[in-house]
């Protein structure tokens, strides 16, 4: 009796050691073994202000000085004159831009 | 007794070895081949029975896997010893024992051939009844534990004969 219980017992050793079955969990923790290593990622460094920052000027800064002057000074021909200017220049550029488009579309026309 | 037994039923228990370890390589190739074209280890999914893919580098349950070459050569040799010593006990035994080791046997060295060449052993049998999961296991398996079950019945039939 006691015979065939260490039978079954050396049975069972053998058995564990030859099967090659595998848990449930290996089935679902396999992906994560994959994952980069988060401790390889470098960190970024702090943002920094450029050297002479200060140096640098402001945009459009001469023409908000500009404006400054003519509104210091008070004179209402002066404020006419600065806004029918700006406005003439305005036209002007739309006009030479119209232009441009409409010749390079008669160009293409031709060339076909 | 070697003798009687190579003359007699050697050629039926070696075909009975080959045709278990050609039916759990064929289901492994399928398997690991069907994971490679679909990219993924999933195969097949139903109520009861899912088809996915894992390796296991260890013995039964997943326990003992090393990342260790040494000790998992050591178990590999381990092993080997255990299924020359099933040959021993086929050659040694008679009747539906011996059948009962050839059974262990084919299983046997179906994972033994994987533990050899991919370095683990492939399982894809993964039997759930809604979240509860049996372990994952592969045809090798089924055919240990058919045959080890009919070892431990000898066994219990033969201590109650002896008690008799």
């Amino acid at each position: 009796m006691k015979k065939n219980k260490y039978k079954i017992i050396l049975i069972l050793i053998m058995y564990s050691f030859l099967q090659g079955c595998g848990t449930v969990k290996d089935a679902f923790s396999s992906p994560k073994k994959n994952s980069t290593d988060e401790f390889l990622v470098e960190k970024k460094s702090p943002l920094v202000m450029p050297p002479n920052f200060d140096e640098l000027p402001l945009p459009k800064s001469d023409q908000v000085e500009e404006d400054q002057k003519i509104e210091n000074s008070g004179s209402l021909e002066a404020l006419i004159n600065n806004s029918s200017r700006s406005q003439d220049s305005t036209i002007q550029e739309s006009g030479s831009s119209n232009q441009s488009i409409e010749n390079s579309i008669i160009d293409k026309i031709k060339s076909n | 007794m070697i003798l009687n037994f190579f003359n007699k039923n050697f050629y039926i228990y070696l075909f009975f070895v080959f045709l278990i370890f050609i039916s759990d390589r064929f289901s492994k190739i399928y398997v690991i081949n069907e994971s490679v074209k679909n990219f993924d280890n999933f195969i097949l999914k139903s109520a009861y029975l899912n088809i996915r893919l894992i390796w296991n580098d260890g013995i039964a349950f997943g326990l003992f896997s090393f990342d260790n070459k040494i000790l998992y050569n050591l178990l590999s040799l381990l092993i080997l010893i255990i299924i020359l010593a099933i040959i021993y006990m086929i050659i040694k035994g008679n009747g539906f024992r011996r059948f009962s080791l050839t059974l262990i046997l084919g299983g046997a060295l179906g994972n033994f051939y994987d533990r050899v060449f991919y370095k683990a052993v492939p399982d894809f049998i993964d039997f759930h009844v809604n979240n509860f999961h049996w372990f994952i296991f592969n045809v090798a398996d089924i055919f240990i534990s058919t045959g080890v079950i009919f070892m431990i019945m000898i066994e219990i039939i033969e201590s109650k004969n002896e008690k008799k």
